[in-house]
């Protein structure tokens, strides 16, 4: 099967035809602009933009809300949909923008035209915020997870506890058999030494008559930096469980995974609370344009009879405020 | 009306025998895909439910894994209750780790 | 390795002297989700051993419980295919199609259509379920649209009849009739819901839910008749034109659906030449083996203990069918140990009308010990059923389902709920962040001193999120052992005299069949649970038994069966596993030695 491109980049589509309208729009502003002088937002042409923005941002508003809640849907359906959601809201926008001519003087127009930027921008920002806080949660995610999948802190856990019961048992047998102690110390010394510290073979002889059981002070200080794994500071050696091998390190490991599930829940709220976000602005941005709608109405009705086309674009405006 | 304002749970990964766990409960419905508006072109439920579990990532798996963001509108349409976002995420763990399981895309 | 060819090659020609056409290794009767879940997770262990399909399907294996999108036409026929085309093929698996007639256990065989007959080493039966329809007193039962909607051949039926269709009747009061109700309503048909009792589901749903259900049913459309039965059916020219109800109503309508439920399908049980027991489906134990040696049963056919009440009862449930597939496999290829994966509670989700309903566990328990808490916030409703502080049961129904696999652990694993009671109740739990922060306080707080170690709760702490547990694991094993002990001295007689074992097998008592089951697992070396048992006990003197064992079996004068059996062929690579996990068990005892000693020496 081939992949066209359209597979590989969903959004193509919606990208040229958003390009294509700026540009048209664009060249419609030079083209008019030469021919007139009139740069008002309530001119013939200033309104004609005004009514191609608000049939976008409905285009924008109402496409995507009734293909979310529709009952019979298609696969990927709901992501061409989003596409064109996105590529409406920002034709609106720039049609609302050279609908204002850099004109800023009517309150209730530039609130509106505010609102409508923040609510782009909030779109634009939430997609880009989908695009790259996924890959963070699956970083999260990944530290959570053991590599296998399973969950780290089962794993960190059993591993503690293996130690720990351990620990106590030793110690628990070591003092009944003190007199057992030394020997085997010795033997152990012995093994330390054959083994090495990171439980590599060293290449010596392993007859243990080459070894002095007694411990040499190197031997000491080698194998104390190797196996205190607390600092004793804080930790007294006297305590036993403050001094299982590798607690600390256990320990932060635990914390770590804490830290991660609570970024990814953290992140896993902006990506919710965003949309929620976004829906509020678009309410505001709805409310703002229909006070707008009515008061360029008022002023819009004393010239109500001036010119055919006017009247006829403004015939439109009215019912659709 | 209220339902724009009321943000889907947000519930925390799963772990590998969970998501195995619900791909064995999976019953194929389609449904997820259909509410997914991260989902841009036809992947069929088996592909992709043989796909999250082992083996090798085809290019659309792949494309789609990237694409989703775990906004778990995927969540509610199961009728068995089970959580595709998280079988994504495991997903993208698995992208994470070892890119090369992907197929070169085709 | 070369030794099991050999014993491959002689089973070829003595099945040739015998009468057997054909024969494989693993026999899967039936291709339903959990005989094709068993044929791929038996090739996973056996890739080189022949698997054969025996079915009279005649479609590949499908998501069944996505039939109800195929008949609103969501889903075309070719996205039901629960694998992937060509799977089958690609597994070498064979299909055969034929019906399968009769088991004949003691030799091995099955008797298929056409006066064929085929060995097996193990068989499964996964024959599934068929509609119980209705009932054979009812006078025009056999009209031209009654129907029931089961296999994939009723919903193409159906999806034709649609468009001659303006007026319908359910019959019956379960989930299935629920969603042919919604399907229904979806193609704009008026829909006459007949349920016998006064609320709907009455097994699973209390009063509340069971209400909220049937007035969101409601509310689409559908004219529900409560406590209400059908009489007869009315036809005309041969097809349907009505339903007669108890009180006297005709309902006219095109089409009769009757969703009474399902049915095992046990006729094979019947036909096994070895008595096989069976009730309201096929009695299997945790490992899906059935009472008769080296037949399994899995999916809607067989019958599993219910940890909850202690009765054997079918999961006519996709996910229960699945698992019990792969259960069934590992089994049939001799990996009983993979199989230690208990199904748990029953649970069951669905989209009712525009709700969600999960029910899991025994929420509708009356017992004075259970308490009972419900919440109807939230548009939904949820009721919990508590004994102390652990979880029995739970049912929600609403707009969303809560993390229903989540909940089901937390039963199975019998968790304290104390802390989370409240997201419970409000149907937002979230399993995974919960119970890996109560993990880790718990860790420090042991750490600290504040807490003992647990070291006997380890066993279920180490199974907490891998694998669901409810059956208390050692004791079993070490009864199983204890038995296998005991069994040790009559091993010989078991194999050469196996039919005798066999028969007096006809059992009634439960007890007696998980009896049957751990001798039956006797003569074959690889018992359930050996190797476990060994790790657990590093009981040097089992392993001689083992090899004991090994030498046995191929002394007896026994049926060629025997001989043949799978089985046999792996024993060396599994008792070196098992010297294996020994040694590792014995490196990962002494490491850790080295570090503590030399730690306190340094202390010293």
């Amino acid at each position: 099967m081939k992949t066209t491109s359209t597979q590989r980049y969903p959004w193509l589509i919606s990208l040229l035809v958003t390009l294509g309208i700026i540009i048209l729009l664009l060249a419609s502003l030079l083209a008019y602009t030469r021919v007139s002088n009139d740069r008002s937002p309530d001119g013939t042409v200033g309104l004609a933009y005004a009514i191609a923005g608000l049939i976008f941002m409905g285009l924008a508003t109402i496409g995507y809300t009734l293909s979310r809640r529709s009952h019979k849907r298609v696969v990927g359906a709901l992501n061409a949909s989003l596409h064109w959601h996105i590529s409406f809201g920002i034709i609106a926008l720039f049609l609302i923008f050279l609908h204002s001519f850099g004109n800023f003087e009517l309150v209730s127009g530039t609130y509106a035209l505010f609102a409508l930027i923040a609510l782009v921008i909030s779109g634009i920002a939430g997609r880009t915020l989908d695009r790259f806080l996924p890959r963070l949660i699956a970083r999260e995610v990944n530290t959570a997870l053991t590599e296998q999948g399973d969950d780290r802190v089962e794993s960190v856990t059993r591993t503690l506890q293996d130690i720990t019961a351990y620990h106590k048992e030793q110690v628990h047998s070591l003092k009944s058999q003190s007199e057992l102690l030394v020997a085997e110390k010795d033997m152990q010394t012995a093994a330390a030494y054959l083994v090495g510290q990171d439980g590599t073979a060293l290449p010596t002889s392993w007859d243990l008559a080459y070894i002095s059981l007694e411990e040499t002070p190197q031997e000491i200080e080698r194998d104390a930096t190797h196996y205190r794994f607390v600092p004793d500071r804080k930790s007294p050696l006297s305590e036993p469980k403050a001094l299982i091998p590798g607690l600390q390190k256990h320990m932060e490991e635990l914390q770590s995974v804490q830290r991660a599930l609570r970024r990814e829940r953290f992140y896993r709220a902006i990506i919710r609370y965003w949309r929620v976000f976004h829906v509020c602005l678009a309410l505001l941005t709805i409310g703002l344009t229909l006070w707008h709608l009515e008061f360029a109405a008022t002023i819009l009705f004393p010239t109500f009879f001036i010119t055919k086309l006017q009247a006829l674009l403004s015939l439109h405006f009215f019912r659709l405020a | 009306m209220l339902k724009m304002f009321k943000p889907n749970p947000v519930i925390l990964h799963k772990t590998k025998p969970q998501v195995e766990q619900e791909i064995q409960a999976c019953i194929g419905c389609n449904e997820c895909l259909l509410a997914c508006p991260a989902l841009a072109e036809p992947i069929t439920i088996d592909v992709l439910n043989r796909e999250t579990v082992a083996g090798s990532i085809s290019a659309p798996v792949e494309r789609f894994t990237h694409a989703c963001y775990q906004c778990g509108a995927c969540v509610s349409p199961c009728p068995v209750g089970l959580h595709r976002d998280a079988m994504m995420m495991w997903l993208k763990v698995r992208l994470l780790n070892n890119p090369k399981e992907a197929q070169a895309g085709n | 390795m070369s030794s099991r060819k050999d014993r491959a090659v002689a089973r070829v020609r003595v099945n040739h002297n015998e009468r057997y056409l054909d024969g494989a290794d693993v026999v899967i009767i039936g291709n339903g989700i959990a005989g094709l879940a068993a044929a791929i997770e038996a090739r996973r262990h056996l890739p080189d051993r022949p698997i054969v399909i025996i079915t009279d399907q005649l479609h590949p294996t499908i998501n069944t419980p996505a039939l109800k999108q195929f008949a609103v036409a969501k889903l075309a026929r070719e996205q039901l295919l629960a694998y992937p085309a060509g799977t089958e093929r690609a597994e070498r698996i064979h299909v055969v199609n034929a019906h399968v007639e009769e088991i004949e256990a003691k030799s091995k065989y099955v008797s298929i259509s056409g006066n064929r007959y085929f060995g097996y080493n193990s068989l499964l039966i996964a024959t599934g379920s068929s509609p119980v329809g209705l009932p054979e007193q009812i006078p025009g039962r056999s009209f031209d649209g009654v129907m029931t909607l089961h296999r994939l051949e009723d919903y193409l039926d159906f999806r034709r009849r649609l468009p001659e269709v303006r007026e319908a009747v359910v019959i019956g009061g379960g989930a299935h009739a629920c969603e042919t109700v919604m399907g229904l309503l979806y193609w704009g048909i008026r829909v006459h819901w007949l349920i016998r009792g006064k609320t709907f589901m009455g097994r699973m749903l209390d009063q509340v839910a069971s209400e909220m259900v049937l007035n969101s049913v409601r509310r689409a459309g559908a004219i529900i008749h409560t406590e209400t039965e059908i009489k007869g059916v009315v036809g005309r020219v041969g097809a349907v034109a009505g339903v007669i109800t108890n009180d006297s109503q005709l309902i006219p309508c095109q089409l009769v659906l009757t969703c009474t439920g399902t049915r095992s399908e046990m006729t094979l049980a019947q036909q096994c030449s070895i008595p096989m027991q069976y009730k309201n489906g096929i009695l299997v134990d945790n490992k899906q083996r059935s009472s008769v040696r080296d037949i399994y049963a899995a999916g809607d056919v067989a019958a599993l203990h219910n940890p909850q009440t202690g009765a054997y009862e079918t999961r006519a449930l996709w996910y229960a069918a699945v698992a019990q597939g792969r259960i069934a496999g590992a089994m049939m290829a001799g990996h009983d140990e993979l199989a230690h994966q208990p199904l748990g509670v029953p649970w069951h989700a669905t989209q009712l009308g525009e709700l969600s309903m999960l029910t899991v566990g025994a929420p509708l328990d009356e017992d004075n010990q259970v308490m009972i808490l419900t919440d109807t916030s939230q548009g939904g409703y949820r009721r919990l059923a508590i004994v102390d502080d652990r979880l029995v049961g739970y049912l929600s129904v609403g707009t969303a389902q809560p993390d229903s696999l989540a909940i089901k652990h937390i039963i199975d694993e019998g968790l304290s709920i104390r802390d989370m009671l409240n997201t419970l109740l409000k149907g937002n739990f979230d399993a995974r962040g919960y119970l890996s922060q109560q993990k880790s306080h718990a860790v420090k707080k042991w750490i600290t001193g504040q807490l003992s170690v647990p070291s006997s709760e380890r066993n279920t702490t180490t199974q907490a999120f891998a694998v669901p547990h409810t059956d208390p694991v050692v004791p079993v094993l070490i009864t199983e052992q204890a038995d296998a002990l005991l069994i040790k001295a009559s091993a010989k007689n078991a194999i050469s005299s196996q039919e005798e074992q066999s028969s007096p097998s006809i059992l009634t008592d439960e007890g007696q069949l998980e009896q049957y089951a751990i001798y039956e697992e006797e003569p074959s070396p690889f018992t359930g649970t050996l190797p476990v048992v060994f790790g657990h006990n590093k009981n040097i003197e089992g392993c001689l038994f083992l090899k004991d064992d090994e030498a046995n079996i191929p002394k007896q004068g026994e049926p060629i069966v025997e001989e043949i059996g799978p089985f046999t062929g792996n024993l060396p690579t599994i008792s070196g596993q098992i010297v294996e996990s020994q040694k590792q068990s014995m490196k990962s005892q002494t490491r850790p030695t080295r570090k503590l000693w030399a730690y306190i020496e340094n202390r010293a």
